[in-house]
């Protein structure tokens, strides 16, 4: 079947090799009269909505539908209206690869995977073979942005843990902070850049990176061998950085703090969120998080207006708010592939491609973000927003921008 | 410093005993290896997370109250249908109760993880023997070492614990002296969903989080403890827990911070070492249960 469908889809190239010029004749002569018949584009969301990872796609799924909504509404691109057609994945990498091949079969122009890069991947992998760009909702791994791992068409709407961490170490940088502590959560591979690029960061600016320590991370966390190792030294630093993830992360800011632990703590996003503030609880305070946004549970946002009608328009169609800033993210692209269709000579999968490329700043609700470019397929410079935990209470703490990621030679392609 | 790190160290290990032993019992006394022991802690871990905002002992009763109907339950809708077939028909039942009560957990009342913020009475830290330690730590030993006093006493001194024992002897045989099986089998149920409630109490208030997985690794905890200690003996199930616990926060304590990931590596190494000299475990009996 396999050894079949190869060169299947080589004749196939062969005969859109062919169109393809004939396409453009035709979109050029009709270009005089913009909106004609087959002006649709036609995307594919191949996300969960079931499953473990459904936490993380459904949120930013309905913030994508509610974007496309909103641009369907006031005219489309340039004309053109986005359809979409949905597919449940159920959290199943083989039910990803599947799920694509349909798609692509029903006649996508552009496939949206997955939150998270091993999901994404047998998606990616059936777009980039059929030569159809493909952009993960809200993968965070590096891998993910690199052209050589998954291919050349595919993207990821995210930042990514290198941001976060090299935010994180910046923020607290400039704050006045000049020594740190590293609290490393060993679980995933977000963790360990997180903790990697916020080191590398912290120590290029000119800060010092006092102590080490690292925990197996997971469901089931006790650190209290660390937390009375980091009692113990005899100058406190400034503050710690816990590059963990909910809940285990959550779990280790509380047992820091039970454990007479007081200074700072500063971590990454995938703290954000109700859970975090239920799990440390009332009585903590000076915790500091690089979120995506600072809205619902979190309060005092710079562009809090643009928020708030981002929150009121997704409440409005699903019922209820946002339960963590990852939502923000599947809005976000979408407005990133709309800025790219507008200014795509065609929707072949090349033209989309280079267009997604040079898309450059996009303009949000926190601000411009910068997406992709030929190098470097993640947002290359979004303004991470600190978020302030203290009693029992979430509030904005600032913006935090980096220029550059440091390079640690580990092949992350938007590192200089 | 080592009276802190012995409070902590006991105090695990006497949780992991305590886990171990729920395990331990109903595989003496019925042959069964109940992978669903994980979701009678997520029972009475989600009446902690639901009962959040009442006065701690009540919470902890009303953890109890969840996991015993839990269990008695399944014990009635799944174990009881099956209780002539052999220990893997019942194993893998177990498995499909594990995994619907789980699934239904996710859909319904926790598809994400849920915070349950610290009491402030168990954060306190206190003057204990010239070290400072919480009132969570001496509260998670006294507790665990509570509750492993009374199954002792429940089994060695109570009418229902004889029954019990001479269950788990020889099933047929005790049967036939006037064992009743209708109170044994559930008794043991009620004790194994009372054992899963102090330990999922003790867990929500270590780590603040209830999530529908979070049964998932104390099972298995219980499951490798008791395989250390010894199948058929609920003291060896004790002790095998109870090491395992501390041998896990001295790996904590001494590994250097690079090797603190593979931790659970070199705890397994040591458990498959023991595992090569004493195949049926610590304190396992001369007759070892397979079946």
């Amino acid at each position: 079947m396999l050894g079949f469908a190869r060169p299947l889809s080589g004749s196939k190239a062969l005969v859109a090799a062919a169109i393809a010029p004939l396409v453009l004749a035709t979109a050029c002569s009709g270009s005089d009269d913009s909106g004609s018949d087959a002006d649709e584009i036609v995307i594919g969301f191949a996300l969960s909505q079931s499953g473990n990872m459904a936490p993380f796609d459904v949120e930013p799924g309905n913030a994508a539908l509610l974007r496309v909504k909103e641009i369907n509404d006031a005219g489309g691109i340039d004309g053109k209206k986005i359809k979409v057609i949905s597919k449940d994945v159920r959290s199943s990498p083989d039910t990803v690869g599947t799920a694509a091949t349909e798609l692509i079969s029903e006649g996508i122009d552009l496939l949206v995977t997955p939150c998270d890069f091993d999901l994404s991947a047998p998606g990616a992998t059936v777009a980039q073979s059929s030569g159809i760009p493909a952009v993960s909702i809200c993968a965070g791994d590096p891998k993910m942005a690199d052209t050589t791992t998954l291919g050349d068409y595919v993207f990821s709407a995210n930042a990514g843990s290198d941001v976060e961490g090299a935010s994180g170490a910046a923020w607290a940088f400039e704050k006045g902070w000049k020594t740190a502590y590293v609290l490393q959560d060993e679980s995933i591979e977000y963790t360990k850049s997180a903790g990697r690029y916020f080191t590398a960061k912290f120590e290029d600016l000119g800060g010092k990176i006092v102590g080490k320590d690292a925990f197996p991370g997971g469901d089931n966390v006790d650190i209290n061998s660390q937390a009375s190792r980091l009692k113990g030294l005899s100058t406190q630093p400034d503050f710690v950085y816990v590059a963990s993830w909910n809940p285990g992360g959550s779990t280790a800011i509380r047992q820091l703090r039970e454990a007479g632990v007081t200074i700072p703590v500063v971590a990454p996003a995938a703290l954000d969120g109700q859970a975090l503030l239920d799990i440390v609880g009332d009585k903590a305070s000076d915790i500091y998080y690089t979120a995506f946004a600072c809205y619902v549970y979190c309060s005092g946002a710079d562009s809090a207006d643009e928020l708030d009608a981002f929150v009121k328009a997704y409440e409005a169609d699903y019922g209820s708010k946002p339960a963590s800033s990852y939502a923000l993210l599947g809005y976000n692209m979408v407005t990133a592939i709309a800025d790219a269709v507008g200014d795509a000579k065609s929707l072949s999968g090349s033209d989309l491609k280079d267009a997604l490329e040079g898309d450059g700043s996009v303009s949000t609700p926190i601000g411009d973000v910068n997406y992709f470019s030929s190098s470097c397929h993640k947002i290359i410079d979004m303004p991470m927003t600190v978020v302030e935990v203290a009693n029992g209470a979430m509030t904005f703490a600032g913006q935090q921008r980096v220029d550059t990621i440091p390079d640690l030679g580990d092949g992350n392609a938007c590192a200089s | 410093m080592i009276i802190e790190f012995l409070v902590n160290a006991v105090g695990l290990g006497a949780l992991y005993a305590l886990l171990t032993i729920g395990v331990a019992l109903l595989f003496g006394v019925l042959g069964l290896m109940n992978f669903a022991y994980g979701e009678l802690i997520l029972a009475g871990a989600f009446a902690m997370y639901l009962f959040r905002d009442q006065p701690w002992p009540f919470a902890v009763l009303m953890a109890i109250l969840f996991s015993v109907v839990v269990a008695v339950v399944s014990e009635r809708l799944a174990f009881h249908p099956l209780r002539d077939a052999d220990p893997v028909t019942l194993m893998i039942a177990s498995f499909a109760v594990s995994l619907a009560l789980q699934s239904v957990a996710r859909m319904t009342v926790l598809p994400r993880t849920k915070g349950v913020p610290p009491e402030s009475f168990l954060s306190h830290r206190i003057e204990f023997l010239g070290a400072d330690v919480s009132v969570l730590d001496l509260l998670t030993l006294g507790l665990c070492g509570v509750m492993l006093l009374g199954v002792a006493w429940l089994m060695g001194r109570t009418s229902l614990g004889i029954q019990l024992r001479a269950a788990a002897e020889d099933f047929r045989m005790a049967s036939s002296l006037g064992v009743k099986a209708n109170l044994v089998i559930p008794a043991a149920f009620v004790i194994v969903g009372v054992l899963s409630a102090v330990g999922a109490a003790v867990l929500v208030a270590r780590q603040g989080s209830v999530s529908a997985e979070m049964g998932l690794q104390p099972m298995l905890i219980g499951v490798i403890g008791a395989v250390l200690g010894g199948m058929s003996s609920l003291k060896g199930a004790a002790l095998g827990g109870f090491l395992l616990g501390a041998a896990t926060a001295l790996l904590e304590s001494l590994l250097p911070t690079d090797l603190i990931a593979f931790r659970d590596a070199f705890l397994f190494s040591a458990l498959i070492a023991v595992l090569v000299v004493r195949p049926q475990g610590l304190l396992s009996g001369t007759k070892v249960r397979v079946s």
